[in-house]
This record gives structure tokens, C-alpha cells and sequence, in this order.
């Protein structure tokens, strides 16, 4: 309610006195009363269902040449969202906004930890006349006196647009923003140290710790844009600053296999970041053939640093651990990321029934990131990072004719080439061709088929790295893999009167990589629609719906002990492919 | 049995002469409608529509005409139909324009008359919406209340239904909730990029929200820096956190090793033993939690518990 009065009362100081007619709008208020059996929080997830009352607001008002509205959803709960816009038509226009969001994810969660939602995560000692001397303090083993928390995150954002263009071809545009979120998230690790409640060692596989990570992000994004726009030449320049912040940059939790001493893991956190982007945008209208062509430049930077832990706890020597040194080569990860995009597109009606569209992107991503490496002061082995980046290029066409006027042939062709900086893939090329007819003879029905054909090639250049790692040499990920892929989709629908409306639509989806031989090898996707929407007297409105999908994946996979041969033709010290599995 | 090709000449030729006369005075009644028609205001056309009429006041087009003066303040409702006088007196919906079950070209040069030169529209007719027909009308109500805003999602899974199908699945962006909208992500008007994203990528798009997952990283993953859709998907999926398939079989369709991770791992033996946290949980996400990026250590000597191998 303080909110939309505070809305009302900056509208009132804003918008001179007797500027509007009579306000219009609703008011909504409503009880509510909630019962649920099961997982509640699956239900709620986004929304705020609990018992009490909730309502929405939603004012207008307008003159000959101004607006004002305001609107107002579930004031006073934990998803309540509002909004003040207004305007002066042709002039300027501006919007304030506020919008929670709550993500649920579980409710009552037992931990052993206290000091949910810091960054230390400790758990309380239990009465140590019972546990034996060497185990102090010993973890709590009876749950029932853990604490309980939920794990859901908050979401709070708001701010303002507002946009200027007193009735000329320039325009002025603003948008300020600032999201918040709060909460805890599920965060798992293993052990990562050797330890038991009693003597000797055990795997850390089995040893895993589930914990409250905390969650307390602030975004804040500027953008400006400003540019000149009438209907024969559009040219725009904008910009956007955004920051990142992490409350929390690390998680400190004591590890609860380790009853021999008081060992507490590190996690690193999200890092704080900032982004920054600048864009040029052109078109012109109106060309020859009654075309368009339209350019787009823009260029952007993502900077993060992060300080670099150099020590970590030994993975073994119970009962008792040490922390292990590592040698750096520098103390600062310095994380900078620059992307580049250039796009081009030509759109024409050189004749009543047909219409073209040219079109050619760049993308470039480019890692000047810190390049790391840790040194064990023992062994001298060393370990570094491996910065990731691309480049892709696009270009293609696509056509499209009328038949008849009840009758429209599309087709299209993508040429779509990516070099990575990646040990197994460093280029793929993708050839797509599409086909699309649709028909609207009847006038109670309209038909839609279209055909897609992708036609997927890569450099695989994985090296022989050698003992385990020579897998690799037969291994194709999906992501970069040659592939072959054949999509189908058909749709019909159906006016049989005014009142019903009915859409029909199958589609399929085919994955074939050709090349592969561990990993996967097809996908196949069958999904099936229905929907149906009857309105009595535009007064009542039904509609519902329906959907089949049927999934199908195959792979291969190779399992083997260490140092057997991992080539998947090999038929001794190990097995051969295995795994498959739909 | 041969046929004299002639003998079906002359009735040939009669049938393309008489349907070329027929389409011919077809479009010149259209055009004789048209063109000989008058304005005749908007009470007479109210006073039939009186459904538009409730609302019509308050329309935004309606406030905006009536303070832009002009040949719009004037003519109305006719400013987008057409002069009227015709279909007055006809009550025949052929004899005035309008904005059902027409060629797209049609409905769209009213609306574009006033709005091309809006920066939103610059990449109109390079999009996917207007090589698909969809008219201004099919989701802009321009009659109702002050709001011509389209309603969303409703409007967008109207057509889009294995999208609405998705989005109801168990894992979803909050598109149904109206926290999040279509328009939030795609630009219904056309774009530079693919899908009509706001953005000149996928991951930066994604990273307007989920800017924990900007980085940079040290440790990074590469398909996670490529492209957020090799391992999730946008609008819904029936497995956790919008991935495409379920953990660990997404994991191992890249990732295969000696013992861990190329035991394949089904329900044979991962639900007890040495293997039993493989399908428990999150699965491989259980050891291997950082999997966006980590800034953690990492032992050249271990790889237990370090960022390498994001389990810091």
C-alpha cells in the first residue's frame, strides 16, 4: 500500500493540476485460503501462495494529449509488481517500475551448519561427554537437532525508462535499473580430503556435503540510447553499463568427514563484474525494390578480479591435514572478455508476390583473460588455465513467393562457420536449407508445412595426450560434432465458426552424427499440439490444450580400467562399446 | 488414342478470356468501391459497431488522433478502414478494409503509414513475423481500452504452442507467472540476431538476468561460454534447472574416462555401492558443483578438490 500511494503521490507532484479527466480503472480484492498436500514449494515456485488477502489496481487516466496509469498486482506480498507510466503522446513517454519475485525451490531443509545465509558455515558441537576425546567436536548425528531453513531465492528489481522525442525525428532514450536478489541456493561439494569417524581412509567419492550457499547479488544496468529516425533513415547509437556485485565471494565450511581436526574447505564464489557495450545501428528504407537495408556495429568488454587463492588443503595424510602451497605466477586473475558483432541485412519486395532477405553476421568473442598457472612446490607439475574464445560468421538468404494469394512458397539457405580456440573441435561448418508452404484456401482452415535440412562438418584435431586420455582421440561431443539433422513440422488451423478456434501441429526433430563414436549418436524427437479456444460472446473465453513429446537418444560409451588401451575396438583390459542406452 | 490438340484450343482459350474478364471486373469493383467511395464519419460508423464504440473513446489511436488534428482527427475510424460510404450502404465487409483474413501487405501499410518510422519497426520486414504473415492486428488490439499492448503469452503461444507446451513444464522461466514476458527476451519486430533475441547472443542474453554467470572465469567450460543452449533450454523442460537431458546422461554424452566418468551409468548399479551417488541428487553436479566457471586453486598434484575440475 506504501507503494501505491508513493506512485500516486509522485504522479501528483509531476503532472500539473487538472491536467487529467476522471480516472478510470479497477480495483480487485480478494481472500484467499491454500491447502497443499506434498511439495509446496513445487507449487508456489514463483508466485506468493499463502492464505490472506490479495488484490490488483489498475488506474488510467488520459487527456487530449497526455496519460497516466498505474497498476498494481498482489500489493503487499512477496510477488507484487507495479507500474507508473505516462506520457504525453508524440512528445515523451516514461515508466517506473518495482517487481518481486520469489524462486522457491525447497521448504524445510535440515543442515548440520549454522550461519545460514554468511559466508562461514560451522556446525555446533555436540555434547562431548558421549563422544570420544580424539572427536572433538563431533558431528551431530541425530537430525531431528539440525537446524531447518528453506532454499529460495528473492528477486527485487526496479527502476525507470523513459524516453524523449518532442515530435521530432530524434529520440532520446534512458533506462536505469537495479535487481537484487537474497536467498540461499543448494550447493553441493565432496570432501575433497580423505577422512572417516574412525581410522583409516575412505574414497571421497562417497563423502558429500550438501550446504546453503548465500545469495546476496545487486545488478545495476544503465542504457542510453539516442539516434535519429524517420521513415526513409534510422541511425541510433546506444550504450550500456552493467555491474555485478557478490556480497559473498567465498563459502567457508567446515568439513564434516574430518573429526580429527577443525578443516575448513574454501568455495569460490561468483565474481564481481562489469560489462560495458557500445552500438551503432543504420537503416535505410525506402531503397529501389522497395528494400531495406539495416547495419549494426557494436563492440563490448567484460572485465572481472578476482584475487587468487594459492593454497588448499592436501588431499591426504589423515589424520591429520595440511595445507598445501602452490606456486603462482601471478596473484590476480584479471578476467577480460571483448566481443565484436557486425551484421548486415537487405530486405526487398522487388515484385507484389515475392520478398528476399540478405543477410551476413560476424561474431567475434575474444579472451584476453589472465593466463594462470599453478606449480606444485613438490613435484614442480604444473597445471593452467585455457581461455576459451571464438569467432562465427552467418550469411544466407531466404525467399519468399505467393503462389496464389492462397498460397505462399518460403525457402531459405544459412551458411554458418565457427573457429574455436578448442582441443577437440576448432571449426565446424553448418549448411542449412529450409522449405516452408502455406495454405489458406479454405476459409475455415490454414495449412502450414515446412521442411529443415542441416548438413554439419568439423576439424577434429584432438591430439594423442596419451595413457587415459587417448580417449579422446574417439571421442565427438555433440555440441561441435558432424551431424546430420532433418526437422519436419506440420500445423493446421481450424475457424469452424467464430466462437472455436483449434490449432493442430506435429513436429520432428532427427540428430544423426555420422562421425561419432563415443558419445552421442542420435536424437530423435517426436511432439505432438493441440489447443482450442472457444469465447461465448467475447464475455467468456476457454481455451485449453494438450501435448505428447517422445524423446529417444542413443550413445556410445567406452568403460576400461586405467591403463588399458582406450581405443573402443580393443577386446582386452576392459570392455568394449557399452553403454548404449535410449 | 490421339486427340486433335486443336479441337481444345477455342474452349481453352474461352475459359482464360472469360476468367480474366471475371478477375478483371473483380478488382475493378473493388477499386470502383474504393475509389469512388467517400468519408463518412465516424457516428455512422458507430452506430453499427456499437462494441467498438464502448471502447473506442478511450483508445489510445482515438486520443492520439484527436490531439494530432489533422486529416487524422477528421477522418477517424477511416484513417485505417478506408472511406465508408460504400460499406454503409452495403453493410458488404468486402466494400471497406479490413484487418481479418487479408494479405499481410494490406493490413500492415495503415499501421506503417504512422509507425515505420519507429525505431522498433526498423527491422520489420527482415523478420520472421512479417515473413510469416502476422499482421499488426493478429496480435495489436487497437479498439480495446487505452492499451493496445499486446497481451503476452497469451497472444505469442496462440501460435507458438509447443512453446506454451514447454512453458508449462515442470522446469520453466516464470513465463506463465508474467514475471518474465516473451518481449523480455525476443523483439517481436525483428532483430539482428537469431530468434529475434534483444541480444547479439545467446549467453548474453542470458547473462542480463544471470550475471553470477558472466565471469570471467578462470576455470572456464567451453560449451558454457559458447552457447547456454548446449546444455539448457529457454522455455521449459520436464528435467531440473531447464537442462535438456537428465544429468549424468547429459554430462557423458561429452565426457567419457577410464572407470569415472565412463561407467555407464544406469540403474543396474548407481543407485547403491561405490557408485551410488551417481543417480542420487544432482547427480554429477553433486561433486562437480562450479560447472558455469570456478576461480577456485587448483593442485596440479590432486584433482579432488579443486576449480580445474569445478568441484571449488
Amino acid at each position: 500500500m506504501k507503494k501505491i500511494c508513493g506512485s500516486m503521490l509522485f504522479a501528483s507532484l509531476v503532472i500539473p493540476a487538472g491536467t487529467f479527466a476522471a480516472i478510470s480503472g479497477s480495483n480487485e480484492i480478494g481472500l484467499r485460503g491454500v491447502s497443499v498436500s506434498g511439495d509446496s514449494s513445487s507449487f508456489a515456485e514463483y508466485r506468493n501462495i499463502e492464505d490472506g488477502v490479495f488484490g490488483t489496481i489498475s488506474l488510467s487516466s488520459s487527456s487530449s494529449d497526455q496519460y497516466l496509469d498505474l497498476d498494481a498486482d498482489y500489493s503487499g506480498s512477496n510477488d507484487e509488481s507495479f507500474s507508473l507510466s505516462g506520457g504525453k503522446y508524440g512528445r515523451y513517454k516514461y515508466e517506473l517500475f518495482y517487481d518481486v519475485m520469489p524462486h522457491y525451490y525447497s521448504y524445510g531443509n535440515r543442515t548440520i551448519y549454522s550461519g545460514i545465509g554468511t559466508d562461514t558455515l560451522t556446525y555446533f558441537a555436540v555434547d562431548q561427554s558421549t563422544a570420544p576425546a580424539s572427536y572433538t567436536p563431533n558431528v551431530p548425528t541425530d537430525s531431528s537437532i539440525w537446524n531447518t531453513f528453506d532454499y529460495g531465492i528473492e528477486r527485487t528489481k526496479y527502476g525507470a525508462n523513459i524516453n524523449f522525442n518532442f515530435g521530432t525525428p530524434f529520440y532520446v532514450k534512458a533506462s536505469l535499473s537495479k535487481e537484487e536478489r537474497s536467498g540461499v541456493k543448494l550447493l553441493a561439494a565432496p570432501s575433497g580430503v580423505h577422512g572417516s569417524f574412525s581410522s583409516g581412509n575412505f574414497s571421497a567419492f562417497g563423502q558429500l556435503v550438501e550446504m546453503p550457499e548465500p545469495v546476496d547479488y545487486e545488478t545495476r544496468t544503465l542504457q542510453l540510447m539516442t539516434g535519429y529516425s524517420s521513415p526513409k533513415y534510422l541511425v541510433e547509437l546506444s550504450g550500456a553499463i552493467s555491474g555485478f556485485e557478490n556480497e559473498n565471494n567465498t563459502l567457508s565450511w567446515r568439513n564434516p568427514y574430518v573429526t580429527t581436526q577443525e578443516l575448513n574447505e574454501v568455495n569460490v564464489l561468483a565474481p564481481d563484474n562489469d560489462y560495458y557495450k557500445l552500438a551503432v545501428k543504420t537503416a535505410i528504407r525506402e531503397l529501389p525494390f522497395k528494400s531495406t537495408l539495416a547495419v549494426k556495429l557494436n563492440s563490448a568488454k567484460t572485465e572481472s578480479e578476482v584475487p587468487l587463492l594459492n593454497t588448499i588443503w592436501s588431499s591426504t595424510g589423515a589424520p591429520t591435514y595440511t595445507y598445501t602451497t602452490l606456486g603462482l605466477n601471478q596473484d590476480e586473475f584479471k578476467g577480460d572478455v571483448n566481443t565484436t558483432k557486425g551484421a548486415i541485412t537487405l530486405s526487398s519486395r522487388p515484385t507484389k508476390n515475392l520478398s528476399t532477405k540478405f543477410y551476413y553476421d560476424y561474431y567475434d568473442k575474444d579472451n584476453d583473460s589472465s593466463h594462470i598457472v599453478y606449480t606444485s612446490l613438490t613435484s614442480l607439475n604444473t597445471v593452467e588455465n585455457h581461455l576459451y574464445e571464438y569467432s562465427k560468421h552467418s550469411a544466407g538468404m531466404d525467399v519468399n513467393y505467393r503462389l496464389t494469394p492462397q498460397n505462399k512458397l518460403s525457402g531459405g539457405y544459412e551458411y554458418v562457420s565457427v573457429d574455436r580456440e578448442r582441443e577437440d573441435f576448432d571449426s565446424t561448418r553448418d549448411h542449412k536449407l529450409f522449405a516452408q508452404l502455406k495454405n489458406s484456401s479454405l476459409d475455415w482452415a490454414t495449412f502450414k508445412l515446412k521442411l529443415q535440412y542441416m548438413d554439419r562438418s568439423g576439424d577434429f584435431v584432438q591430439a594423442d595426450e596419451g595413457g587415459d586420455a587417448s580417449i579422446l582421440l574417439y571421442q565427438q561431443r555433440y555440441d561441435v560434432a558432424d551431424k546430420v539433422q532433418t526437422m519436419a513440422k506440420v500445423g493446421v488451423e481450424l475457424y469452424p465458426s467464430d466462437a472455436i478456434d483449434v490449432g493442430l501441429e506435429y513436429s520432428f526433430k532427427y540428430n544423426d552424427y555420422d562421425e561419432t563414436v563415443l558419445g552421442m549418436t542420435e536424437d530423435i524427437r517426436h511432439g505432438v499440439y493441440a489447443d482450442v479456444v472457444y469465447r461465448l460472446r467475447d464475455a467468456v473465453r476457454l481455451s485449453g490444450y494438450a501435448g505428447y513429446e517422445m524423446v529417444n537418444q542413443d550413445s556410445n560409451h567406452r568403460q576400461y580400467n586405467p591403463g588399458d588401451d582406450p581405443n573402443p575396438a580393443a577386446g582386452t583390459g576392459g570392455q568394449p562399446l557399452t553403454g548404449l542406452r535410449s | 488414342m490421339y486427340r486433335n490438340r486443336s479441337n481444345y484450343r477455342a474452349p481453352g482459350l474461352l475459359l482464360t478470356t472469360s476468367l480474366a474478364v471475371l478477375l478483371l471486373l473483380g478488382l475493378a469493383t473493388v477499386a470502383a468501391a474504393e475509389g469512388s467511395a467517400t468519408f463518412v464519419g465516424d457516428e455512422t460508423c458507430l452506430s453499427c459497431h456499437d462494441q467498438q464504440a464502448e471502447t473506442y473513446d478511450k483508445s489510445l489511436h482515438a486520443q492520439a488522433w484527436s490531439s494530432k488534428g489533422g486529416q487524422f482527427k477528421q477522418n477517424g475510424c477511416e484513417s485505417c478502414h478506408g472511406p465508408g460510404s460504400a460499406h454503409a450502404e452495403s453493410n458488404d465487409p468486402e466494400d471497406i478494409r479490413s484487418y481479418s483474413g487479408k494479405a499481410m501487405a494490406d493490413d500492415n501499410s495503415a499501421c506503417l503509414s504512422c509507425h515505420q518510422s519507429s525505431p522498433e519497426l526498423a527491422l520489420w520486414k527482415s523478420g520472421a513475423h512479417a515473413e510469416n504473415d502476422v499482421s499488426c492486428a493478429s496480435c495489436h488490439t487497437i479498439h480495446e481500452d487505452d492499451k493496445p499492448a499486446v497481451k503476452e503469452p497469451e497472444t505469442c503461444f496462440s501460435c507458438h504452442r509447443d512453446i506454451k507446451f514447454d512453458s508449462n513444464k515442470r522446469s520453466h522461466h516464470p513465463i506463465i507467472e508474467d514475471k518474465v514476458s516473451c518481449s523480455d527476451c525476443h523483439n517481436p519486430h525483428g532483430s539482428f540476431s537469431e530468434s529475434q533475441l534483444r541480444a547479439d547472443s545467446t549467453n548474453e542474453l542470458c547473462y542480463s538476468c544471470h550475471a553470477e554467470k558472466r565471469g570471467p572465469f578462470l576455470w572456464e567450460h567451453p560449451p558454457v561460454e559458447e552457447n547456454c543452449l548446449t546444455c539448457h533450454t529457454s522455455h521449459g523442460s520436464r528435467h531440473n534447472n531447464l537442462l535438456t537431458s537428465r544429468v549424468p546422461n547429459l554430462c557423458q554424452d561429452c565426457h567419457d574416462w577410464s572407470r569415472h566418468p565412463g561407467s555407464a551409468y544406469d540403474a543396474t548399479n548407481n543407485f547403491s555401492g561405490s557408485g551410488g551417488n551417481r543417480f542420487i541428487a544432482r547427480s554429477c553436479l553433486n561433486c562437480h558443483t562450479t560447472i558455469h566457471g570456478s576461480n577456485a586453486p587448483q593442485n596440479p598434484d590432486s584433482g579432488y578438490n579443486g576449480g580445474h575440475y569445478f568441484v571449488r
